[in-house]
């Protein structure tokens, strides 16, 4: 599934959730396309949160494609990582750059998040 | 040395000029430019080359060019058939050249000072105009070629600062805008954003470091901590102007 929407008014480009096939173990996989500002922070949030209420405990995101997350989208994820682990569950990070690791690292949330080992 | 000339998010187009130098070392500029351009949805990447010959309009009426010897295009941005070398049609590469775009914002200029490259772009005090900031501001750091961890630490502060500085400075005049400057000094990029508000310094807001906030699972009020915690130096003044938040960071070769 794709989700995002062009917006005439934006200047960058819709930011996109791509569902992928599930782990064996369940876990839920999402590949993340474009920048994760506000817009993308609403929206990514929005959908783990309906996960959550389907069942899923388990998401992989895969930051391959995304060049930029903003103060929203930190906050959208330590929230939507707060409401996995409550249940049970947990939301792993993976692929990031160079660029998203190292802000992470300076922010010293490298040992709050979970990245994934692939 | 090459320079942000404009960016057209409209036409979804980029456009960098030589700013000096010898003919080598913008080959490299050039691609790492136009790999960030692509990044913030400008896929049509252009260089005005000084000394290209004109061989033809092309549909948008803009002249291609071939590029004089010693001066091919990077391999890797020509494969990817994403960018082009423009023949430019009035002089560049002269130092102290400043550009200005159209009348609205973004106004953004460029100025070489011998090694120095520095800008300033001018954005709407409006909310839309956090998209055009996370548009230029790559596309600036770009051209003076920071490593991609210093390059995205640049571009989260600015965005943060820019974001915060829109979302609660309250403008005092008309035209409701702010300038962004940055200076890229061997070692460490400066910079300023000046707006004309009421007296605001964010760095005077209840904060907590970013891990005491995730701690306490808060989904807002990241971005003051984030840019006070990557970048090296923050200061606020307020003078009859508005705001002037100065900042710098180290940058490794």
């Amino acid at each position: 599934m794709t989700q995002g929407q062009d917006s005439p008014a934006r200047a960058l480009p819709a930011f996109l959730i791509v569902e992928r096939d599930p782990l064996p173990d369940g876990t839920m996989r999402m590949a993340l396309r474009g920048h994760l500002d506000a817009d993308g922070a609403a929206e990514l949030q929005e959908h783990l949160e309906n996960l959550l209420e389907k069942g899923v405990r388990r998401v992989e995101l895969d930051f391959t494609q995304v060049p930029f997350i903003s103060s929203s989208g930190v906050g959208s994820l330590i929230s939507s990582i707060g409401e996995y682990r409550d249940d049970g569950g947990d939301i792993v990070l993976a692929r990031l750059s160079s660029g998203l690791r190292g802000v992470l690292k300076m922010l010293d949330l490298l040992d709050y998040v979970t990245l994934s080992q692939g | 040395m090459i320079a942000l000339e404009r960016a057209d998010t409209t036409r979804h187009r980029a456009e960098f000029v030589v700013a000096g130098g010898d003919p080598q070392p913008w080959r490299d500029d050039f691609a790492r430019a136009a790999r960030v351009a692509r990044q913030v949805g400008l896929h049509d990447v252009r260089l005005h080359l000084p000394g290209a010959r004109q061989t033809r309009d092309d549909e948008d009426g803009e002249l291609s060019a071939v590029a004089p010897a010693g001066n091919a295009p990077p391999a890797a941005v020509d494969r990817a058939g994403a960018a082009r070398l423009t023949a430019a049609a009035r002089q560049t590469g002269a130092t102290g050249v400043a550009e200005e775009t159209e009348d609205g914002p973004p106004r953004h200029r460029w100025l070489q000072e011998g090694a120095i490259l520095a800008y300033e772009t001018t954005f709407e005090h409006a909310p839309s105009s956090r998209d055009l900031v996370a548009v230029y501001t790559p596309l600036m750091l770009a051209t003076f070629g920071p490593q991609e961890a210093d390059l995205m630490k640049l571009r989260v502060s600015i965005y943060e600062m820019c974001a915060n500085l829109v979302e609660h400075g309250r403008p005092r005049r008309a035209p409701a805008v702010f300038t962004l400057g940055l200076r890229f000094l061997p070692g460490r990029i400066e910079g300023f954003l000046q707006d004309g508000c009421e007296r605001f310094n964010p760095a005077e807001q209840p904060g907590g470091s970013v891990v005491q906030r995730a701690a306490r699972r808060q989904p807002r009020g990241y971005g003051i901590a984030m840019f006070l915690q990557l970048l090296d130096r923050f200061e606020h003044e307020y003078t009859a102007a508005g705001n002037r938040l100065l900042f710098s960071k180290g940058i490794e070769a």
